[in-house]
């Protein structure tokens, strides 16, 4: 395999969730969440993907592994088409992609040990025959992610957040997957224990050459650990480029905003700051043409017409802004 | 008390008297604020940041909770200094929303659903400064305007689930500030908000304290938060202040070895492009605060931890120059490692 092997690909990605209402409770309307998302991941590549509340981030990330069925476009895994398969047919490419979840106290079952919560999913998918065998994988498991095999008979609550988003770590590892959806791992945490994490997710990609999709609202941290990044609003990416470019030279007005909002920890860097007016949209009702042209500062008329494509301004950097220019 | 401070926090101690036994949330705590200025206390879950700004504002569920020990002397805006622990029940309502008002995290749960925004501004209109309901609303109108809700007079009749998260943080401002406090307690104001509405809101409240010449004690989490608003920090952790210092010298030389893994735990969006170094994690957990370790509280995590040294006494604040204190019996020795 070289470095340029597609893993995984979604193109023209979309999830409408249905608004119900009257008597009948008859479809009246949609909430697009995800509105034609496209990008591909290279195995071994960790793309970040931002945007803020109501962007669609946790959408595509579930709607790709198929939890949440997409209301169009394809989903493509390995080569694979899997956006149509039935379930005995998905289950094998279930192995190979994960998620790890953001909440890590809500996202393990009280009742089970550690050990059965990591044990489950060897369990479902046929992974190792005996119970030794299992216990065995577990305890490989928990000292991989920096938690000793003494830890698999207690229960989730006598784990501090980041022990926790640890175990929900090694339990999304437990089927050695090639891909794992990330969705805002580190965004309960504290301070001092995020950084705990970030660095086990950077050493564990390393070390098993997993390819991930992290989702996060904190743009440092996707920075951080991404290779590249794509930034959503309301249900559209906006930007994508490789994530040094993307920092240091966005071409989207959104993503130049969402930039110069995040307040730097160091009280002698002054910079300007460009302040986003009003809200973001209603996804049930967007604007006309680009989503962001309500809160642009360099909206057209134009703007409203026509909805801007995901074309190349660089080689790897991508934008769907009519105006080439600015920025 | 000094003429230009406002408030000043003695030794403040707050324990919560559980079945599992006392935790001691606040643990010796001292801090001033002085007029107009921005005080930012920072902490990770735990560190009692949120317990010792509810104390203050004598808003401790007793039980399990109690204030017992410690003074909190404040200037009200009658120029008279009251501890403010020592206060009747009825006292302190005098003072809370009218001297010292505070916004919170999670703006939905702060504002009662079953009345209109106008009304909610208006009765602490009322309450504290005797006017007609007709001249509250009006008022409340112009708090609306203050903090840049457009359409203020029709906003008034809003329900809160009728508004955005960042519109109600907004409106919880525009009630905070109608009785012209002269301390406003933000306890992780911007922390349920999205980055560009938390610029909103963060932008609002430096224009309005330069308006208003309030001051302002600003819980946070945040780092970068901190850099932008504050002028002097307060860190703590496990119940305790371990560094008070100006925000810049506090950035650019922590004294505290636990403020100084804080700064570098924190991925740089400015340093990013230039520099990808490995995140310098501190490790272990935060302490349980039923059991907190012996001697500083921080010992199990530090690199600096020497034993028999560490672990023995808590260690006092010690004065480190500049209006600086430190906890921490190594201080001197790190400082000249690193230099």
């Amino acid at each position: 395999m070289n470095g340029n092997h597609v893993l995984l690909e979604v193109r023209d990605l979309k999830k409408h969730f249905p608004i119900r209402g009257g008597v009948l409770s008859r479809v009246v309307g949609s909430v697009k969440a995800v509105d034609g998302v496209s990008f591909a991941i290279r195995k071994g590549e960790v793309l970040g993907l931002v945007g803020e509340s109501g962007s669609g981030k946790t959408t595509v990330g579930r709607t790709l592994l198929r939890l949440i069925e997409p209301t169009g476009g394809r989903i493509l895994f390995d080569g694979q088409d899997i956006t149509e398969l039935p379930k005995d047919k998905l289950r094998p490419y279930r192995r190979r992609m994960q998620i790890i979840f953001q909440d890590p106290f809500s996202s393990l079952n009280p009742r089970m040990t550690v050990g059965d919560i990591i044990a489950e999913p060897l369990i479902i998918h046929g992974i190792g025959k005996t119970p030794e065998e299992r216990t065995e994988r577990v305890a490989e498991l928990l000292k991989l992610v920096g938690l000793s095999p003494d830890h698999m008979r207690r229960y989730p609550h006598e784990f501090s957040g980041g022990q926790r988003q640890r175990i929900g770590i090694a339990r999304a590892l437990a089927v050695a997957p090639d891909f794992i959806v990330a969705d805002e791992p580190v965004s309960a945490l504290d301070v001092s224990i995020q950084a705990q994490v970030v660095n086990l997710l950077q050493d564990l990609k390393e070390e098993l050459g997993l390819t991930l999709l992290f989702i996060a609202h904190d743009l440092a941290v996707v920075e951080y650990i991404s290779d590249r990044v794509a930034v959503m609003y309301l249900g559209k990416v906006m930007e994508i480029a490789s994530s040094k470019e993307l920092y240091r030279n966005p071409k989207h007005p959104y993503t130049e905003a969402l930039l110069s909002a995040v307040p730097i920890p160091d009280p002698t860097v002054k910079r300007e700051r460009i302040v986003l007016q009003g809200d973001i949209p209603s996804p049930i009702n967007p604007p006309s043409g680009c989503v962001f042209r309500t809160r642009c500062r360099y909206a057209l008329p134009e703007c409203a017409q026509v909805v801007p494509e995901l074309k190349e301004v660089s080689p790897g950097h991508f934008k769907a802004c009519i105006r080439d220019d600015i920025l | 008390m000094d003429e230009k401070r406002l408030l000043e926090v003695k030794d403040l101690r707050v324990h919560f008297f559980t079945d599992d036994g006392v935790v001691k949330a606040v643990d010796g705590v001292s801090f001033h604020v002085d007029k107009g200025e921005t005080l930012a206390v920072v902490g990770e879950s735990g560190s009692g940041k949120s317990v010792t700004s509810l104390a203050l504002m004598r808003l401790i569920p007793t039980p399990p909770g109690r204030i017992v020990g410690g003074e909190v002397l404040f200037r009200g805006k009658d120029g008279q200094v009251r501890d403010l622990t020592k206060l009747s029940e009825a006292e302190m309502r005098r003072i809370r929303g009218n001297d010292i008002a505070m916004i919170f995290q999670e703006p939905m749960t702060s504002l009662n659903p079953v009345y209109t925004v106008g009304d909610q501004i208006a009765e602490a209109i009322m309450l504290h400064q005797g006017k007609s309901r007709k001249e509250a609303m009006e008022l409340a109108a112009h708090m609306l305007d203050l903090v840049g809700i457009p359409e203020p007079k029709k906003r008034l009749a809003n329900y809160p689930h009728q508004m955005s998260g960042g519109m109600r943080q907004r409106v919880m401002i525009a009630m905070a500030l109608s009785c012209n406090p002269s301390l406003l307690i933000a306890d992780e104001p911007t922390t349920a908000l999205d980055v560009t509405i938390q610029a909103q809101i963060l932008e609002l409240m430096k224009k309005l304290q330069e308006e208003i010449g309030m001051s302002i004690l600003f819980i946070t989490h945040n780092l970068g938060v901190v850099a932008e608003m504050a002028d002097r920090v307060v860190v703590m952790y496990a119940g305790r202040a371990v560094e008070q210092a100006d925000v810049v010298p506090l950035f650019k030389e922590p004294l505290h070895p636990y403020t100084r893994g804080l700064l570098h735990s924190v991925p740089r969006l400015d340093l990013a492009a230039e520099h990808k170094e490995r995140l310098e994690a501190i490790p272990g957990n935060v302490p349980n605060p039923l059991y907190l370790p012996s001697g500083c509280a921080f010992h199990p995590r530090c690199k600096h931890y020497v034993e028999g040294l560490c672990d023995r006494e808590i260690p006092p604040l010690e004065d480190a120059g500049d209006g600086r204190q430190v906890r921490c019996v190594r201080w001197r020795d790190i400082r000249e490692v690193r230099a």
